[in-house]
Parts: C-alpha cells; structure tokens; sequence
C-alpha cells in the first residue's frame, strides 16, 4: 500500500514536472522559432502544432497537481458568511460535486479517446497527429482530480485554500 | 426553448454555482454538462463540450499567458523586482511621503512584467507596507497605493490578462496591449497628484524621516545598472511588436527569455529562483487555463442555444445611446466584480459584450481598454472586491476591513475618472495603437 | 414538420458562409410547412475544425465546411480541392454521387452538395515577386503564411518559410510586416481588408475551394421524403447558382482590385503548368496514403478520374 501511494504521488507531481517543462519548452522553441527565421532559416512548421498541443496538456498535467495544493480558484463570499460548522458541511458537499463532475468529464474523455482509438482519427495540422495521444490527457487530469479531491474528502480536511494563498 | 430561457438558466447556474463556492472552472464545466444535456442531444452533447475544449484550448493565441506569467514570476524571484524598488527607494529624495512614491514608481516599474493585480498587490503589501507602517504613516496611506498600483499592472504592457481579453474580443492583441501604455502613465501620474494632495493637506500621514543619504555617484551608478536594463526589457518587449519584428506570442517569449539573459548578467538567475519561477506561473497558468477550458466551452454552447445573438439584439433593442450602453455593461462588470476574480468575470462577460459592442459601431481596442479598467475596479470595490481581501491576507496585523476599503476608495476613485475620461476622449486609449499603423 | 439545426465553419461575415446562408434561405422558403432549417451560428457555436465532427455524432443535423477540415476521416476529399471541375460538372458525371457514397461510408453523413466551386487559390504578396530564368516564382526571402493543410504543397513543392496564423490574425501579420505572402481564394479578400497591404496577385490559379453542405445520415433518414426532396432540389440548384454568383463576383472584385492597385503577374506558361501540376500532385500524393492508411483503396482510381479528368 505504501508504495501504491508513493508511486501515485510520483504520478501526481510527475505530471506537474512535466507540465512546467513544457512550458519553458514552449519558450524556448518560440525563441528559437524567431531567431531561426531572422537569420534567414527555416524552422519546423511542426513546433507550432506542439505548441497548441501543449496548451491543452498543460492544464490537464497540472490540475491534479493544484488540487492538491489547494490552488483552484474559488468564490469565498458565501462560504466566509457561515458559521464554522455550516461551512465544513458545505465544503464536503462542494468537494461531492467536484469529485462527480470530474468523473463525469474523466468518463467522456476516455470514451472519446477511445473511439479517436479505435477509429484510428487523426487532428489535421502541420501533421496527421493521431487524436487519442493529445485528447487522452483530458480523461487523465480529470481523473486524477477527482482522485485528489476525493482524497481530502476522506481525511475530512479543507481544500479550499485562503484567497491570498492562491494570489 | 425560448433565447431568454436557455441564457437564464446558462448564467444562473454558472453564477449560482460560483456563488456557493464551487471552484469556479469545475462551475463552469458542470453549466456546460446540463447544457449538453437539454441543448445539444444528451450524451453526444457532453461528448461535443469536450471536443470543444480540445479545439478551444489547442489555440496559439493562448501562448502568450503562460509567457508573461513567467516573465512576471522570474522578475519577482531572481530579485530583479527587488532591485527595482530598492534603486526607486536611494533616487528618491526627502520628500514627505516618499515611501508612497516609492511604493508608485517601483510598483509602476513592475506592473510591467507583472501581469495580475493579485500578485502585484500580494508583492507590494509584503514588500511596503510593514516598512510605511513602522516609519509611521498613516494606515490608509500605506495600503491604498498598493491597491491603486496593482490596478496598474493590467493596463501597462505586457500583460497576461489583457491578452485574453484581446483573444477573446477576436481584436488584435498588440493593439490592445499597447493602448494600456498611455492610460498607465496618466494613472500613474493621477496617483501622484493624489499622494503630494493627501500629505498636503494631511501631513500627519507621512511623518518626515532622514532616509539614508546616498551619495551622486551612487545614484548615476543605480540609474544605468537597475533602471535602465530593466525598463529596456519591457521597451523592448513592446517595441519588438510595435515595428512588427514579431507577433505578440513571440514577443511574450522573447520577453520572458529577455527576463532570463538579464538576470544572468546580474548573476541572480540561479536554479532555485529558475523553478520557483516555473512553480509560481504553473500554479496561475493552470488555474487560468482550466477556467478558460470550461469558460471557452461555455460561451460556444451560449452561442449554440441562441441565447448570445439573443442578449445581444435584446440588450440592442433598448433606446439608449451607445455610450450609456457602455455605462451599463460597466455596471456589470463593476457589479460583479464584488465577488468574482477579474479572469471570470471576463470569460463571463466577454462573449455578450464583445458582440454588443461591435455591433454598436466601437472601436474595440477602446472598447477592451476600458472593459480591462472596469474589470480593475470592480477588483477593489467593497464589499467583496476580491482584491480587498488579498490585501487584508498580507496587510500587517490588525489592519480591518474597514480601512482597506476607506483606504482604497481615493485610488479607485481615480481609476473612475480615468475611464470616464477615456470614454469622451478615446484618443488616451487609440492615439498610440494607431500609429503603429 | 421537421426542423434541422444547422452551423458554418466560417464566421458569418466571409463570403462563403453568407452564400450557405443564401441556401438556408432558399430551402426555407421551399420548404416552408415541411421543414425548418435553424442556424445556430458559425465557429462561436462550434469551432471550426469540430464541426465536422458534430456533423458525425449528431450533435448538429447539417454543417457546411471545406471538405479539407475532415480529410482525415474521407481522405477523398483531397480530390476536390486538387480537382479542375466544379459542382454542377462533379453532379452531372457522377463525382458527387460516388463522394455521397464514400460519405456514408466513412462518415455516416450525406455529401448534400458541393457548393461555391469554381474559385481557385492564388498567391497573395505584400512585395514584389521574383522570378528565376525558367519563369518559376522564387519564394526565397518571403515570409509565407502557412495553413496546416496547404503546408505540404507550400513547404514541400515551393520551399517556402511558413509562419502559422489563423486568418483572423493576418491582417496585422501583413500590416506589420510578420507576413509578406499568403495563399487565399480568388474572391473575399477586400472583405478582410487585406488589400490595403496586399500589392500583388501572383497566378496560376491553383486547387479549388471544396465547401460541402453535410447531413447527418440517422437525421436524414428520419426526415420525411418531402424534406428531403426539397433540401436536395435547393441544393443542387445552389450548386448551380453559387457558382455564377460567385464568378460574377470574381469579375467584379477583379476590377475593384485592379482599381486599388493590384498587380496580377503570372509565372510563365511553362512554370505554370508545372505549378498548378505540383499542387495537384501534392494533394493526391497525400491523398493516396492516407486511404492507404484508412484502408479502401477501391475507389482511388474513380474519384481521381471523376475529379481531374485534365
Ligand atoms: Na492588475
Ligand atoms: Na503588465
């Protein structure tokens, strides 16, 4: 068990890891981009499809991450009005729809990512990229959301953080 | 279902929602899943909000979030924003209430790279105000420049936040970014005004201290080594745009890359402030893109049910003049940013507005200039401006609500002026972006 | 009385989908009592490349989209866009029925109509073109805006250097100077304002714009034989007239552009020939190994024939 968790932790901060190094990939690549074309190159028109790639599976890397460091942007003003034990009630029942609502989307995602799958479909860019590789991490992220929103659910502890936090 | 139906229930769940405390992207996606449901046929409909996304979110135009969010986070983390203040705090004289100058013209300086208020304000409060606070200036005086500053860090260049706007609004990015330069310094230079008016007639609120004197040579010496690279970075940023070396994407790019390069020269570019970096503009950026996911999906399926091109010919019926039609979209924008962050209320608010004011004739860089200076507002406005609170949480101990809010209002109050003033003379805001031309 | 849900993939300012909206009309106006057709707007509604999509699942019962935007899913749609035929000819000698037939297959849609055939693609510069000895544009020292299904043919064939914009974007690209040539169609350039920087028009005119007016199959079926008798008359009628109206409109925006000082200049005959070759056999190239790879190679040979008979 101790190692189901340790790997899945991996998993977790593994992906934000990986999320962040596309992001300064992007940078990079976008630099490079300009720089080659001003000393008269060519670079490769497929930079610019992993780039749009690239901002689809950095929030799906990243969401599960946030979650559990308490990052998603939330509205305080009704929960500040209530008292202590009313609040506690009402962030469970939020963090009950969460977990819902991400299943939800995590069963969607994977339904489509297996149909593109078995359909063998292609997103038509500067190549044919074959649709499940990008559009699977939408059910992945989503999952795993719902994982770490559950998770706090089960230690009874609060996972929306203070909004100064999040700024 | 009739328009006014589907964008009741739309906006009254999504609002609801959010109002209850469900993070707001989760609020959005679970508005799109119901309207999947009811509009678009059940389960293919959910299926469809999802393939939305994937287009929505596989846009260019979004690089350029992510870009200067980290050059936002590297100025902050390599100590360059530090530097600023520092090289602000030595040049300024003796002058009664220096520190509030201080707090504008290096809060200005970073408003550059500094793309949400939120992390200006955060910054600014941690950074100046337990420093105003201990050489005894007056409590109102102390935060009300940091929340008039933060305000700032939207308008002037770059700006992650105005580039969503402009993406939004299908307006061009550069144009947009670039009428915020104008508007800024003039802010800017009202808050000055407000500051050397406030210890005027109040000269209890900045008692007069001896800041340690610093000698001419030293003073040559900060103005060529901190001030001048530094505002080059953010010259050059938007300059590589205006003479159309490159596209506003690459430009973030460039921008943030530039952050690096200078900081290696510093010798402040370490690994640590490298993945803080990463960390801090990861954490906004995935946030922003998730609402945007779920905002994106919303306003297609908006569009889909009718209830868009309905709000719009609706709201269009009416027998106002285009400008009180302005004032009006201000109201709401104004009226909810009591509770709603301005990234939000934005994707809200956008795919209704946008259309509205096109259709009414306007010039959209102004439209969106004055659209991001309300979004500001309504920040800072009590009794849930968002802002407030950040700046309650790093404010020094003891500081209410109350005088947060009493001390934010003269600022907000100049922010109101400005956009009245821009609304009866657009050039502010389209002088500069036309010549670009 | 049947209602259908329609979408463009274009916003609805540009040409093109303001003549599918001509079509809606019409058919509403011939269908009225039996069906109505309910546009729910263009790519605000769905985006772009996911109407086709919904088109498929159902989501929406009719989309009107270039044939380009799903070519991975009926890779025979590269014979339309590297044809030399039009709508009304493709009707009459069979294409369009043998496209209807793959549609269904591939994509369990119905290929309605092939409609605003006739306008090609030209190059569009900002300077001064050269040409080399044998009359070939060289392209070298352009910055070319890239579409990712026009890449192959502009990258491989032209060697050009591509910067990637959504149309949206270009006209500040030229206005600054980030892009000095692009490929677009014949007419709906001045709709975009883009001749206020474009100062050459560069032929041969080359492919051919492929906009299809889709059904969902299960939607079809389930309308009653009138609707479909109507939507299909309309549509094969708008083939017809579309494609006059739209040349019409070419003779006009020609003058007008010659008015605001655009130069047509061309390449030699011979650099032409081997141009326009080159784009098509870019297309089919492309064409070929995707049906490779999608399996059904059965109807390569007809569709080449049917849609390039030249
Ligand atoms: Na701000
Ligand atoms: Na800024």
């Amino acid at each position: 068990m101790k190692y189901v968790v340790k790997g899945y932790d991996a998993v977790i901060y593994g992906m934000a890891a990986l999320a962040a190094f596309l992001m300064a990939a992007m940078m990079v690549t976008i630099c490079l981009d300009v720089l080659l074309r001003n000393l008269g190159y060519q670079s490769s028109a497929h930079f610019f499809t992993f780039t749009e790639y690239a901002l689809l599976m950095i929030p799906c890397m990243g969401a599960p991450w946030l979650v559990r460091e308490k990052g998603h942007i939330y509205v305080e003003l009704l929960l500040m009005s209530l008292g202590e034990r009313l609040r506690a009630r009402m962030t469970v029942g939020i963090g009950l729809v969460c977990v819902a609502l991400c299943l939800v989307l995590a069963w969607y995602g994977f339904d489509i990512t297996w149909q593109n799958f078995a359909q063998n479909e292609k997103d038509v860019r500067s190549l044919d990229m074959p649709r499940w590789m990008v559009v699977m991490w939408i059910p992945v992220g989503f999952f795993l959301m719902a994982v770490e929103f559950a998770r706090y659910l089960w230690r009874r502890e609060n996972f929306l953080a203070p909004l100064q936090d999040i700024a | 279902m009739a328009w006014y139906w589907a964008a009741a229930l739309l906006f009254g769940s999504a609002l609801g929602l959010m109002m209850f405390g469900i993070p707001v992207a989760i609020g959005f996606f679970i508005t799109n899943v119901i309207a999947a449901m009811v509009f678009m046929g059940g389960a293919p409909g959910i299926t469809q909000v999802i393939n939305n996304g994937f287009g929505a979110m596989t846009n260019f135009a979004l690089v350029p979030i992510p870009m200067f969010l980290f050059m936002g986070e590297l100025f902050y983390h390599t100590g360059l924003a530090t530097r600023c203040f520092n090289a602000a705090d030595k040049l300024m004289g003796n002058i009664r209430g220096r520190l509030a100058y201080v707090t504008l013209i290096g809060g200005t300086a970073y408003a550059g790279p500094a793309g949400s208020s939120m992390g200006a304000c955060a910054l600014l409060g941690r950074l100046m105000a337990p420093e105003m606070i201990r050489r005894g200036y007056s409590k109102y005086l102390s935060l009300g420049p940091i929340m008039g500053v933060g305000g700032l860090a939207v308008i002037i260049p770059p700006s992650a936040l105005t580039v969503l706007l402009a993406t939004l609004g299908q307006t061009d990015v550069g144009a947009l970014l670039i009428a915020g330069i104008v508007p800024g310094f003039v802010l800017a230079t009202m808050y000055g005004v407000l500051i050397w008016a406030w210890v005027k007639i109040d000269p209890d609120a900045a008692p007069p201290y001896v800041p340690e004197t610093v000698s001419r040579r030293e003073k040559i010496r900060l103005i060529f080594v901190d001030v001048i690279p530094m505002v080059a970075i953010i010259v050059f940023s938007v300059v590589i745009m205006l003479v159309g070396w490159c596209t506003p994407t690459e430009a973030a790019a460039l921008g943030a890359f530039s952050v690096i390069a200078l900081a290696i020269c510093y010798g402040d570019m370490t690994w640590k402030a490298f993945v803080k970096s990463l960390d801090g503009s990861l954490r906004v950026t995935v946030m922003a893109f998730l609402v945007i996911f779920g905002s994106a999906t919303f306003a297609q399926v908006l569009a889909f049910t009718g209830a868009s091109s309905g709000l719009v010919t609706w709201a269009t019926s009416f027998q106002v003049t285009p400008l009180q039609m302005v004032f009006i979209m201000i109201g709401v924008i104004i009226f909810l940013g009591s509770f709603m962050d301005p990234l939000s209320k934005m994707l809200l608010t956008a795919p209704i507005f946008f259309p509205l004011a096109k259709s009414l004739g306007f010039d959209l860089t102004w439209f969106g200039l004055i659209m991001l200076l309300a979004l500001e507002v309504g920040y800072t406005t009590p009794p849930f401006g968002l802002l407030l609170f950040v700046m309650k949480g790093v404010a020094p101990p003891g500081t209410t609500m109350k005088d947060i809010y009493l001390a934010g209002m003269p600022f907000i109050a100049c922010v109101m002026v400005l956009i009245v003033l821009i609304m009866f003379y657009p050039p502010i805001a389209t002088w500069l972006p036309q010549r670009m031309h | 009385q049947d209602t259908i849900s329609a979408t463009h993939v274009f916003p609805a300012s540009l040409i093109y989908s303001r003549s599918f909206l001509e079509y809606v009309k019409k058919a509403n106006e011939a269908g009225k009592g039996v069906f109505n057709i309910q546009v729910r707007g263009g790519p605000e509604a769905i985006g772009m490349m996911e109407q086709p999509g919904a088109v498929r699942s159902g989501v929406v019962d009719m989309v009107y989209s270039p044939c380009a935007f799903y070519a991975a899913v009926v890779p025979e749609c590269d014979a339309i866009s590297a044809s030399s035929i039009d709508g009304p000819t493709a009707r009459k000698n069979g294409g369009t029925a043998l496209m209807n037939q793959i549609h269904n297959k591939r994509m369990g849609t119905v290929f309605l109509g092939w409609v605003d055939s006739g306008i090609r693609f030209d190059l569009w510069s900002t300077k001064e073109p050269k040409f080399d000895s044998a009359g070939a544009i060289d392209i070298k020292g352009f910055k070319v805006r890239g579409n990712p299904i026009y890449n192959a043919f502009l990258t491989n064939y032209l060697g050009a250097q591509v910067i990637n914009l959504n149309s949206s974007e270009l006209y500040t690209a030229l206005e600054r100077g980030t892009v000095d040539l692009t490929a677009w169609t014949q007419i709906g350039l001045m709709d975009l304002n883009w001749d206020r920087y474009i100062k050459y028009r560069i032929t041969p005119d080359f492919f051919s714009t492929d906009l299809i007016i889709l059904v969902n199959q299960k939607k079809w079926e389930s309308l009653s034989p009138k609707s479909r008798e109507i939507l299909q008359r309309v549509a094969i009628q708008h083939e017809t007239s579309s494609l006059h109206d739209l040349q019409a409109l070419w003779k006009k925006e020609q003058a007008e552009l010659e008015k605001r000082g655009i130069k047509t200049v061309s390449q030699s005959p011979e650099a032409s020939k081997k141009f326009v070759a080159g784009a098509r056999a870019a297309s089919l190239q492309r064409m070929k190994e995707r049906m490779e790879k999608a399996g059904g190679m059965e109807n390569y040979d007809r569709v080449v024939k049917l849609f390039t008979p030249e």
